[in-house]
């Protein structure tokens, strides 16, 4: 950000103790994750190579984290309990890609490195003799998927988020729905061809199937706040009581949400999306008087949606009025950083 | 988060929602193309322990009707092979990959399946030679 912190209490992308708690958590469970995958694996198989036995399990360690990380997007649009895995999610992501990786790695030292070709030569080409009898190539698509994690994984740190831009970034980030693809892709065609017993291929059915509802369930959630009232100048926010002192209720008016904020007796409403990298104001809160954004704490007064001085952004405000118990804030922009008299409530 | 970032997002849902049915249903197919289609690749000419012997236009394909062990490799070796390791004369024929293996013309002898993964021999079976 190049500027100083906005908030001190508001420490949404940092290392902080809760962070460092969670990733302790993470690898605890990782490590002890692969240690009964490698003591099944030996008891039940007791020829299997203590490589092919590494290369499995971290290989299914990615896979489950994989389903993890991307359950918690949805789960966080369907209830807010989640959002602390949200915040942590790039830890997660790093972890998972790191996995990935020594699966991807002991796998071509294992099968590609002791050929008499180049190991991403052999990988890319080991399987094209077997195409014309309808084989999928398994390992290209894995590569694909490492590759895609490692670009996601290198690009997680906010120097990135603030170089290529909040939009490039999340268009790289959303690049991990093909990751995912292609490793069922690279599971299927691979592994699950010889392991024929129906719990492996159930499984992944199952995780495909999980990761789907909870991605739709979201969605259906979602596309109600986007529903564009472009019929109504004024829309109704509901009670005014229902509010959360110091947060927000997201309604849509013309094109983008609107988040309308409680706090200190009075009702305001601004524009959703952050000057900074288009975070999602109204699920900041307000902290010394001003809107926190959650993503990296650029703050606005709620009131003009301008930040506070020195600081120059400025976000579009909307008019907002009570009727009865009911809060309505206008459909329509007003320019940013206008100011508009909040509405009075009691306290 | 904007609305744009939102569609975006929504359509590599909607991508990966139309793709993994397919993988699904593509994979399951060849995976039971080992488990018993026998017209594909030819008529089964020779009885075998754990599988059979098709010829298709001369060629000669090796088919396991059992359980296929992880990364299989196929040997022949002119002596029986006693307990789990390979003979040392045994000669490494091919690879056992998308539900078959083209094996030249052999001698009698043994014709041995190799799980590279566990590191024994999985299968064995006399060989007779094709007719
Ligand atoms: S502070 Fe960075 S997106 Fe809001």
């Amino acid at each position: 950000m190049g500027r100083c912190p906005l908030s001190l209490g508001y420490q949404a992308v940092g290392w902080n103790p809760q962070k460092k708690r969670y990733d302790m958590v993470v690898l605890s469970g990782l490590i002890t994750y692969l240690a009964v995958f490698l003591g099944l694996a030996f008891t039940w198989f007791p020829h299997i190579t203590i490589e092919t036995a590494i290369i499995r399990a971290f290989g299914t360690a990615a896979l489950i984290l994989l389903h993890v990380i991307l359950s918690i997007g949805p789960l966080c649009r369907i209830s807010d309990r989640f959002l602390p895995l949200l915040y942590n999610r790039r830890h997660l992501g790093v972890i998972m890609f790191t996995v990935a990786a020594v699966h991807g790695t002991m796998s071509l030292v294992q099968f590609h490195a002791l050929g008499d070709m180049g190991i991403l030569a052999s990988l890319f080409t080991s399987e094209l003799p077997y195409l014309h009898q309808g084989w999928v190539p398994f390992q290209p698509l894995g590569a694909l998927a490492l590759l895609i994690l490692f670009a996601m994984a290198a690009t997680s740190h906010d120097f990135w988020l603030a170089n290529l831009t909040a939009p490039m970034w999340k268009t790289l980030h959303s690049l991990v729905y093909v990751a995912y693809v292609c490793l069922v892709g690279h599971v299927v065609f691979g592994i699950l061809q010889v392991e024929t017993h129906p719990l492996w291929f159930g499984s992944l059915v199952l995780g495909a199937v999980w990761l789907t509802s909870i991605h739709l369930i979201a969605a259906r959630k979602e596309h109600r706040l986007d529903v564009i009232q472009t019929h109504n100048a004024w829309i109704s926010c509901g009670k005014w009581s229902d509010i959360p002192e110091d947060r927000a209720v997201l309604v849509c008016g013309h094109g983008e949400r609107i988040a309308v904020f409680r706090y200190d007796g009075k009702i305001s409403a601004v524009s959703n999306v952050c000057q900074h990298q288009n975070g999602p104001l109204g699920e900041g809160k307000i902290i010394d008087g001003c809107i926190t954004c959650p993503w990296h704490g650029y703050q606005y007064l709620p009131d003009s949606g301008q930040s506070p001085p020195p600081f120059t952004e400025k976000i579009p405000t909307f008019r907002t009025k009570l009727e009865g118990d009911i809060v309505f804030v206008q459909a329509e922009p007003l320019p940013p950083g206008t100011q508009v008299p909040p509405t009075e409530v009691p306290k | 988060m904007i609305r744009s970032a939102r569609k975006r997002h929504g359509a590599f849902v909607v991508l990966w929602v139309c793709l993994l049915p397919l993988i699904f249903f593509v994979g399951f197919e060849s995976r039971t193309s080992f488990l018993g289609t026998e017209e594909r690749v030819g008529v089964p000419i020779v009885p075998f322990d754990f599988g059979h012997i098709y010829s298709n236009n001369g060629r000669i394909y090796l088919f396991i009707s059992h359980r296929v062990p992880s990364d299989p490799l196929v040997y022949w070796s002119p002596h029986e092979p006693r307990g789990h390791a390979l003979p040392q004369d045994a000669i490494f024929l091919c690879a056992y990959v998308a539900d078959k293996a083209e094996i030249p013309p052999m001698e009698p002898g043994f014709l041995i399946v190799y799980s590279l993964t566990d590191s024994e021999i999985i299968y064995q079976s006399r060989w007779e030679g094709v007719p």
